[in-house]
């Protein structure tokens, strides 16, 4: 028995294990998978016999999750101009408390 | 605010939106926008991004707006040297990330593939109570619940708010053993907190582990499973949405309302169970937003100082590390805990049997092939019986079992069984009798592995294997009694003592005396009218829910709740004088047909808080009653056919109104004044009041089917009382007609007495 723990940046949700788990466990030779979508990585289990780490890679990149390839996708990125590109789009940063919220502070009876 | 939370639920945030937009792009491609998006039986369309945003997305193309909002929402991960506040870059986001969720949860039913299929898997009770399309295995189930549907929310209403049913846990993930996760859940049955499952960690979820460990799951158990990911966890947050929209008379697009309606009215939290990913912190950090604190069980950073949350924000407490020899302890524990954080009021009576007690048992089954003995039904009679009695005749605490125990009887097999409980004190009276005796019903219910059903002398119990392996016996009908009266009932009961009664002489002499006391009840109640008293009460209950409604409760006309008829608001007013149930003086009569009253006028003026003026008691035509949210009926008028129809809360199906109940509902509720509309109980439908002013039961043209059914005998004596002894079989049902055209055929070839009634406009 062999183990083997790869990294899969594309591992960061639950619903991402499902699949990742559907896939590995119907690969004949692996006998225990624990896929961690808080730590991005798959820790698998098998038989050398009938299994090969290469074979497992391959069957984790057709189910959409390459082994050491991508990243979690960030679709907002710092600007050479600004950190977060959306303070640009508000014409100043409010640090003040919200007014209605302070004439709510207490007030939770009326809600 | 930490900074590496922060850093993890944007970062989730911006690939579930991603995610969510691939997804949106390949449905546009494969289905065409003009696909059909719909979750089951709401009329709340995706009720987050509709409470939210004011939209309501009915089809695929209309998901496109949504995810550009998603995406404005969006920020970068906070830099690792420039560290700046990010609470509210970490909030938007949490919002960005429940959008995108619930936009891949309506693809997601746009492709079949929600509800969830999970084989072997039944709810209990059933899901094809309003989703019959989901029973699809043989026998019923194979899917997870997915969303909760209006019915049953609105079902669940009246028990929110009179905190039977303290609040809401969102349980995400998988505990850390099936002994843990049971533990848990029973914690949070035991304190009525309805639960909600979604999540997994290394494919497990905690829905797994119940199953495997034979817990019931469904609406009655309160035990509600969505899915078996962390997007499923939007249904929940759905469910607040609703509750804002439809018992807090708030209106799509007030986002900021809604939040805040959740934060001090909606008592409900995240448990997070196991490793906690990127996805898990953004909807964390959505449910934050709502003033939902997270717990988690494993380590991870916590936010503690108060603000958008009433108390702590996120709060770890490492399983390993809770104090407890067994896994019980230790659940006791973390429950006690995420109470404690969210700050949910919760009142437990202890009541001492070898069983679990409380509502949430209230709906458990006892199958025939799980059953130790039964009491009543087919082959055997029970009856139960309260009784006042002078206060130096009982004995407080005294249980009696006169006759033999269920230990000789077959197993399977049936006994007659006499409950009489007798009460005295001070404050009792007797009209007070049958009101507490109804609650026998809910105080027996209550316990795990008993089931009770009917009332007075057709009651029927039954014990299970289960619950008399445990040692539960007679006895212990007796102790839940005693400290349940005690609990609930202690400002009117000073004494309470319970006799058992299995001795056949003994059972037929008690039988004969309590049918003497059913008569002379049923006499009582049916002298008692509105003529015939001078106070009215209010049930201002809902009011934790919808402000502005106020229920006029009169003799004839109960709440539209169904919970509370006149007597029982009388007995909650001697019980807390300073209580939802006020006494309400009529005052002067201005119109005895309409039912205006200036002391009832008076009243709902204030009780509303100025938004409405005046109510006409019988009349839905002219300042009809307000409604909460939680009615058994809907009652709307048809112009075309001079007539209302009734429609039943169980009834899914299409009205001649051209809309569902669901719909409907968002007409009636939230304290609104809609003259045509009216929500009601539905043994309103039987009093001579309904609707008096606008000619009665007559007038009702269509009604569900259900309410044909089920309350067959008592509308078959309304229809004599009205002169029309085959009226019912005049009124349309969803069977027969769903549209103006069918109801109007059928209504003249039945020649409906309401065709030739003066027009009801």
């Amino acid at each position: 028995m062999e183990k083997v723990v790869l990294d899969v940046p594309l591992l960061w949700a639950d619903h991402h294990v499902l699949k990742v788990r559907q896939a590995l466990t119907q690969l004949d030779g692996v006998e225990d998978v624990y896929a961690s979508s808080a730590w991005k990585q798959v820790l698998v289990k098998y038989d050398p016999a009938k299994v090969d780490r290469a074979r497992i890679e391959q069957v984790l990149a057709q189910a959409g999750y390459p082994v050491g390839q991508g990243q979690t996708p960030i679709l907002v990125e710092p600007t050479e101009k600004r950190r977060d590109p959306r303070w640009g789009a508000m014409d100043f940063r409010m640090s003040q408390t919200y007014r209605a919220d302070i004439e709510m502070s207490g007030d939770f009876r009326k809600w | 605010m930490s900074r590496y939370i922060a850093t993890r639920a944007i970062r989730g945030a911006n690939a579930i939106v991603a995610e969510a937009e691939a997804l949106l792009q390949k449905a546009l491609a494969e289905k065409g926008p003009d696909a059909p998006v719909a979750f089951t039986n709401t009329a709340y369309y995706l009720p987050v991004i509709y409470g939210l945003l004011g939209h309501p997305v009915s089809k695929i193309g209309d998901l496109v707006p949504v995810i550009e909002h998603a995406k404005s929402l969006l920020h970068p991960p906070p830099d690792e040297k420039w560290w700046v506040p990010y609470l509210g870059e970490t909030l938007d986001c949490g919002m960005a990330t429940l959008l995108a969720c619930e936009a891949i949860e309506g693809i997601r039913f746009a492709y079949g593939e929600q509800p969830e299929r999970y084989p072997g898997f039944r709810m209990t009770g059933g899901a094809a109570f309003t989703s019959p399309e989901f029973e699809k295995e043989e026998g019923g189930g194979g899917y997870l619940n997915g969303p909760i549907d209006d019915i049953q929310l609105r079902s669940w209403g009246i028990q929110l708010v009179d905190g039977r049913m303290p609040g809401f846990a969102a349980i995400v993930g998988a505990a850390h053993s099936n002994a843990a996760a049971v533990a848990i859940v029973r914690e949070l049955q035991r304190r009525n907190i309805l639960v909600f499952l979604c999540g997994n960690v290394n494919g497990r979820s905690i829905i797994d582990q119940l199953h495997e460990e034979g817990v019931e799951m469904g609406y009655d158990t309160y035990i509600v499973p969505f899915g078996r990911d962390t997007i499923a966890a939007i249904y929940a947050l759905g469910v607040a949405n609703r509750a804002a929209l439809a018992f807090g008379g708030l209106k799509p697009g007030q986002a900021r309302e809604i939040l805040l309606y959740n934060k001090y009215r909606v008592f409900a939290f995240v448990l997070a169970l196991g490793e906690v990913d990127d996805l898990k912190y953004a909807a964390a950090a959505g449910a934050i937003s709502y003033g939902f604190p997270v717990i988690a069980d494993t380590v991870i950073p916590q936010i503690l100082p108060t603000g958008v949350t009433r108390y702590e924000h996120v709060v770890s407490m490492p399983w390993n590390e809770i104090e407890g020899a067994t896994e019980e302890e230790k659940a006791a524990r973390l429950v006690q805990k995420c109470i404690e954080v969210r700050g949910v009021k919760v009142k437990i009576t202890e009541v001492p049997i070898p069983v679990p007690y409380g509502s949430a048992f209230e709906g458990e089954v006892v199958r025939k092939a799980d059953m130790r003995v039964e009491f009543g039904g087919r082959h055997s009679r029970a009856f139960e019986y309260l009784r006042m009695v002078p206060m130096e005749e009982v004995e407080d605490g005294k249980i009696e079992v006169i006759g033999p125990g269920f230990e000789d009887v077959p197993v399977g097999g049936a006994m007659d069984l006499g409950i009489v409980v007798e009460v005295a004190g001070r404050k009792m009276q007797e009209d007070f009798e049958p009101v507490l005796e109804r609650q026998i019903h809910y105080f027996i219910n209550g316990a795990s592995g008993v089931q009770h059903i009917g009332q007075r002398d057709i009651a029927w119990i039954r014990i299970s294997k289960a619950a008399a392996e445990k040692g539960f016996n007679l006895r212990h009908f007796g102790d839940i009694l005693y400290a349940r009266f005690h609990a609930d009932f202690g400002a009117i009961v000073d004494k309470v003592q319970v006799k058992i009664i299995t001795d056949p002489a003994l059972h037929a002499e008690w039988l004969q005396k309590a049918r003497e006391a059913y008569d002379r009840r049923n006499r009582r109640l049916a002298d008692l009218t509105d003529e015939a008293v001078d106070t009215f009460y209010s049930c201002i209950l809902c009011q934790s829910f919808a402000p502005t409604h106020c229920c006029v409760i009169s003799p004839q006309r109960l709440g539209l709740c169904g919970a509370y008829n006149w007597l029982d608001c009388k007995a909650s007013y001697e019980i807390n004088p300073t209580g939802p149930n006020q006494p309400i003086q009529k005052g002067q009569c201005l119109d005895p047909v309409k039912g205006y009253f200036t002391g009832v006028n008076e009243y709902v003026r204030v009780a509303s808080q100025g938004k409405v003026d005046q109510v006409a008691v019988y009349s839905i035509m002219e300042n009809p009653m307000t409604a909460c949210g939680c009615f058994e009926c809907i009652v709307m008028v048809i112009p075309e056919a001079n007539g209302v129809m009734v429609v039943s809360r169980e009834d899914p199906s299409m009205t001649p109104a051209g809309m569902t109940f669901s719909t409907l509902a968002g007409m009636a509720g939230g304290g609104l004044q809609t003259p045509g509309v009216m929500g009601v109980g539905k043994y309103y439908l039987t009093s001579p009041k309904f609707i008096s002013a606008d000619g009665g039961f007559k007038r009702v043209v269509w009604m569900s089917s259900f309410l044909k059914q089920t309350m067959a005998e008592e509308l078959k004596k309304v229809c004599e009382r009205e002169g029309d002894p085959d009226l019912l079989d005049k009124i349309a049902d969803e069977t027969i007609c769903t549209d103006v055209e069918g109801l109007l055929a059928y209504l003249t070839e039945k020649e409906h007495p309401a065709l030739t009634m003066p027009p009801i406009f």
